[in-house]
């Protein structure tokens, strides 16, 4: 019995050409899987440009107006720093408290096609409205939910419509505002893992069809909607590989609709073409891998093709031009 | 064959054991879970990571537990579910990632990391406690930490408030205000009820320790304790210890800081310089550092206090039986304790001046117990800068402090030194005192005070000095009166040796007036008094030889009413200085001064004075500066024809003085003690019409110093009745005065006289200026005539031939009626 076991292995390996050499494949193949090399992914390389410090402490978003002027939002100093096109400082404005022209630990921000720059005040439940050069224009007082306070943590303003999303963290929901009237028009979302349903939606951006690209931190996705809150399409879903988020935080939209996502805990900033499907990784040309960003939170490109990311706990605002993929 | 399949499976086996030799130290959790749910915190517990065993194309693989670290605590908590940005970011909050102190024991419910580190874990679980989420004080919270139980279980050294040498803790008889609760202190949870998170808070603070609000500068102690603030809502300083402030003399000995003394920012004094509020081991009653029986602790920094002990105001010794407002007196509360509290007022203080003159006076005022040395009347000026000169307008200078010189301390608002303070009774007192001011061995026995002691920071007229230097120029003059009145008296007693060079005139404390006058003065009838001068040079005064006597320039006059400027000082009523006051002795004379072009240190006590000298504010000769600075149309007279030291320099006036010695005023005018009171003449009257003729006659006659410029025809005929109205207005082009016969004062109607055509002080009427010093012959536009208008007074009578008649007025030939 044992001699006619001996003789089958003996003729699978004498009549299966090359049958020898199944361990050795196996053992490749094995140590590709286990050891995963980094040249498995896209990346979309940037070139540094500079950085924006100004003593930012805990920043959190980045925009920049059409002539140039970059507004970060500088949390823990409850001050929005404004910088020239080149990165130089030049002023900032705001101090902490609750009256015009004063934050309590603001988030987000955006600026509009005449300059005018819109800051979710989180800390005092509000949106303020300031001239390009800081002075108060108007505040959007964010009623509470079921008793439960406002939390507004990002803005966003659609010209075309004449109208301004605000992220509500706390209550899982998006507000839109007439801003010609500074009234609530409508309200998006609940409580919930569902499509229009948000658990902690935190930034915000549209793109050109003014589609809101929503990051919803705890479903970890981006959710878009259309302008009247009709679901639209998730981005990403839970886990660490490509095309997933972890700490999905900011997102931003370049001028072929690509979407570009920030994970905080991860580190990367992630790009999904204009179908939702994941495009690329930022990478570093100098190392030959994948970008690595210290807390990456909110995100901007500008027109001029550069990205801006907001390193909260590296207190900076790093700037990037965005050059070619690189498989 | 057989090597080769042993050589297979041994190859097959080792691919197999691949992945578990590579992440050897993995350990599989004993319910291992990799839902969303859990990973979304368990990082580890992530598919890729746990279940595969690998990293991925973005990120490393994680081979080890990271939940509740900094990191990941953030990735939510920045905003993006819930804001503690300035917990976690921005505060000196509670430490992680670090080792607990060996002395520390963690209870188990605790856990530290791998490494035995405190992580955010350690106190933090999302996982609910047995407490229950639904109680705030618990969420997330490995137990309750209702009433801070939880910080009391690691740091129980903390606890038990007074008794253990610890801030109370538990229900005080105070409230909690709202201003630490906005901080986000927390109260526990009676009423009222300290407890470690009232004043520390394990997140969010930014201060030192976790403090809700700052030690530093004694900000969190006085939220509570708004009692011992040193300053009332309106700004008032309270005789408290002082805060806030760097000791300057005072020192913190070393010793003093091993028991646990800290200095706040930028080495301020704060309550815990004296207050150690954990583990005090030293005095638990008041958290004291150091036992203070009878002021020892004060004198522990305040060293330089100590020569106190042995001078009368040692309590005692001078007033054993006087109690503070503790009721205790200074051999029970300690020698300090008898004017100082440090956290209340040690004696009854009144009035409105700055805290420590109010304590001053507080024994050294009326029904006080020192009220022996408390001298009626005035005191020098308190709460003033002495770098304030309010009277640069003037030539009086009063103050010349130098910033940069002045050794005499100052004192702001908190009662500490400072440069830019202002005075108090400490500035020139030190109330510890001083060598001098020893009893030494005396106690008990009453010194009689002189310029040594007085507790006097320096010796009179050293001090003096430190402001008013410029006034020293009066010693060896004749109003150093050590010099020439050694056995004077000033109003307290004292001779010019007691009193000391500025002592004779002036008493810091008792003074008169103004300028703290120390010499009888007599009161007027109209209830002011005598200008302070007159305390002296009155005929029974001490400068009897030196009096007012004869006509002399008025005083009590106020220049600005009469048109005139100047930047000699005037004086109000009240004898300070005053752009609109009026003339007295010192608006001419400066007393500390002999000659204003020189310091003259040598004696010169005994010398004759002349318009040089004679303490002129200006010299008045060769230049006639001093009268010239009111008078000044009449200056234009220097240098003229009129000016004698120029066409008579041998002349003399009344009192004998050539033009040199007179200065070019004096030789027509006598300010003090001439003969004639008209224009204070200086020269005799000669013959001739009115009295203003009379004055030209004295030099234009026969032996007169003008002998060679007497008129042939030298009057108008009289009577005539002339009025001059319209044309009696100084200043005009056809300004034309005529005179009372007797008294030369201006009229409406009356008689030309050489006065009425001449204007004696100035050669040409359309240069208002100095002659040229040389004597030049004049002609119809010079001459010392007055303007030649149009509307010359004469043409109302003669007619405008009197334009030319004017010219011959002097000529015989030329004369008609």
């Amino acid at each position: 019995m044992l001699r006619k076991q001996r003789l089958k292995t003996s003729l699978l390996i004498d009549i299966i050409p090359g049958y020898h050499f199944f361990p050795l494949l196996f053992f490749v193949t094995v140590t590709l899987i286990m050891v995963k090399p980094a040249w498995g992914i896209r990346r979309t390389n940037v070139k540094h440009l500079f950085d924006l410090t100004a003593n930012l402490n805990a920043a959190s978003d980045v925009c920049v107006s059409k002539d140039g002027r970059i507004y970060v939002v500088d949390g823990l100093n409850h001050k929005i720093r404004v910088f020239n096109h080149q990165g130089d400082y030049i002023s900032s404005f705001g101090t902490k408290g609750s009256g015009n022209g004063e934050f309590r630990f603001p988030l987000g921000i955006d600026v509009d096609g005449s300059g005018k720059v819109y800051i979710a005040d989180s800390g005092n439940h509000r949106v303020q409205i300031f001239k390009p050069n800081g002075s108060y224009v108007a505040e959007i007082k964010i009623p509470s939910k079921d008793g439960n306070p406002s939390d507004p943590t990002d803005v966003v303003v659609d010209d075309s419509r004449n109208r301004c999303y605000i992220v509500d963290n706390d209550n899982h929901r998006i507000l839109s505002y007439d801003l010609a009237t500074l009234t609530l028009i409508d309200t998006y979302g609940s409580p919930g893992t569902d499509k229009r349903a948000f658990r902690y939606p935190f930034l915000i951006t549209l793109n050109k069809q003014k589609y809101l690209y929503i990051v919803d931190v705890i479903n970890t996705r981006v959710q878009v909607l259309n302008p009247d809150g009709l679901f639209v399409a998730f981005i990403g879903g839970w886990g660490v590989e490509k095309g997933e988020f972890f700490r999905p935080k900011g997102v931003a939209i370049d001028k072929a609709g690509r979407v570009f996502v920030s994970d905080s805990y991860m580190g990367v900033i992630q790009i999904f073409d204009s179908n939702g499907e994941f495009h690329a990784v930022i990478g570093d040309p100098g190392k030959g891998a994948v970008k690595k960003f210290v807390t990456p939170t909110g995100l901007f490109i500008d027109n001029h093709n550069r990205l801006y990311v907001v390193e909260m706990l590296a207190n900076k605002v790093s700037v990037y031009h965005i050059e070619d993929d690189v498989d | 064959m057989h090597r080769n399949k042993i050589y297979y499976i041994s190859l097959v086996m080792i691919s197999m054991f691949l992945p578990g030799i590579s992440q050897a130290d993995v350990k599989t959790p004993k319910n291992p879970k990799s839902a969303k749910g859990c990973a979304i915190c368990h990082y580890r517990w992530i598919d890729t990571f746990f279940i595969q065993g690998r990293g991925s194309d973005l990120v490393e693989y994680q081979p080890e537990k990271v939940v509740a670290t900094p990191a990941m605590c953030i990735s939510c908590h920045d905003g993006s579910v819930m804001d503690s940005r300035a917990k976690l970011n921005n505060d000196s909050g509670h430490k992680t990632n670090m080792m607990p102190p060996d002395n520390m024991k963690i209870p188990e419910i605790f856990p530290l990391d791998e490494a035995g580190k405190v992580q955010c874990a350690t106190c933090h679980t999302a996982h609910g406690v047995p407490s229950g989420t639904a109680n705030k004080d618990s969420i997330f919270m490995r137990t309750s930490n209702t009433d801070s139980a939880m910080c009391r279980m690691c740091h129980p050294g903390r606890d038990g408030g007074l008794e253990t040498g610890n801030h109370p803790v538990g229900t005080v008889n105070r409230e909690i205000p709202r201003k630490i609760i906005a901080l986000g202190a927390i109260v526990g949870k009676k009423k009222d009820q300290v407890v470690c998170e009232t004043c520390h808070t394990a997140h969010g603070s930014p201060h030192e320790n976790f403090l809700i609000d700052s030690a530093g500068d004694s900000a969190l102690c006085l939220d509570c304790h708004r009692d011992k603030e040193i300053f009332t809502a309106d700004g008032q300083r309270k005789p408290y210890h002082v805060l806030n402030v760097a000791p300057q003399k005072a020192k913190i000995p070393q010793r003093l800081v091993k028991q646990g003394a800290k200095l706040g920012f930028n080495g301020v004094i704060t309550c815990q310089t004296c207050h150690k509020v954990h583990n005090n081991k030293i005095k638990q009653t008041l958290l004291l550092v150091k036992n203070d029986a009878k002021s020892t602790l004060c004198l522990t920094c305040h060293g330089d206090k100590h020569q106190m002990t042995e001078t009368q105001h040692n309590l005692m010794h001078s007033a054993p039986q006087e109690k503070n407002l503790e009721g205790k007196t200074a051999a029970e509360d300690g020698v300090c304790s008898a004017c100082h509290l440090p956290h209340r007022a040690a004696r009854k203080l009144h009035g409105e001046k700055n805290f420590t003159t109010q304590l001053c006076l507080s024994c050294h005022g009326k029904e006080n117990i020192a009220k022996k040395v408390d001298a009626a009347g005035s005191g020098h000026p308190l709460t003033v800068s002495p770098f304030e000169k309010k009277d640069t307008y003037s030539g009086l200078t009063i103050i010349d402090a130098d910033q940069e010189k002045l050794t005499l301390p100052l004192f702001n608002k908190f009662g500490a030194r400072s440069k830019d303070g202002l005075m108090t009774c400490s500035t020139c007192h030190n109330p510890h005192g001083t060598q001098a001011d020893a009893l030494t061995g005396k106690a008990g026995k009453d010194v009689k005070a002189d310029k040594a002691t007085y507790f006097l920071r320096g010796q009179s007229p050293d001090i003096c000095a430190e402001c008013h230097r410029s006034k020293f120029s009066i010693a060896n003059s004749k109003h150093d009166l050590a010099k020439v009145r050694p056995a004077s008296k000033n109003s307290l007693s004292q001779t010019p040796s007691e009193a000391g060079l500025c002592g004779n005139c002036h008493a810091a404390h008792g003074g008169r007036k103004g300028f703290l006058w120390a010499r009888e003065l007599k009161e007027k009838k109209d209830g002011a008094f005598e200008d302070l001068c007159v305390s002296c040079h009155n005929e029974k005064g001490i400068a009897g030889e030196k009096v007012i006597k004869g006509p002399s320039h008025p005083v009590d006059i106020s220049p600005v009413e009469k048109g005139l400027n100047t930047s000699l000082p005037l004086f109000d009523m009240a004898d300070k200085i005053s752009k609109t006051g009026v003339m007295t002795c010192r608006t001419c004379h400066n007393p500390h001064r002999w000659d204003p072009l020189k310091t003259v240190a040598e004696g010169h006590y005994d010398i004759e004075g002349s318009a040089q000298n004679s303490f002129l504010r200006l010299e008045n000769s060769h230049d006639p500066k001093l009268c010239g600075n009111c008078h000044t149309d009449k200056a234009y007279v220097e240098g003229t024809d009129h000016d004698l030291r120029v066409t008579a320099p041998f002349s003399k006036n009344i009192i004998d003085q050539i033009p040199a010695e007179s200065g070019v005023c004096g030789v027509c005018h006598l300010v003090h003690n001439g003969e004639n009171q008209t224009m204070l003449w200086a020269q005799s009257y000669a013959g001739g019409g009115d009295i203003m003729e009379r004055m030209c006659n004295s030099c234009h006659a026969e032996g007169g110093s003008a002998k060679h410029k007497i008129p042939r025809v030298a009057s108008h005929p009289k009577d005539k009745l002339i009025i001059n109205a319209g044309r009696d207005i100084k200043g005009r082009l056809d300004f034309f005065p005529i005179f009372h016969q007797t008294s030369g004062k201006l009229l409406p109607v009356g008689d030309i006289s050489c006065p009425s055509c001449h204007n004696a002080h100035q050669w040409n009427s359309r240069i208002p200026a100095k002659g040229k010093g040389v004597n030049i012959e004049g002609n119809a536009t010079t001459s010392f005539l007055r303007s030649q208008a149009m509307r010359v007074l004469c043409i109302d009578c003669h007619g405008p031939e009197a334009l030319l008649k004017i010219k011959f007025f002097h000529d015989p030939s030329k004369r008609t009626n």
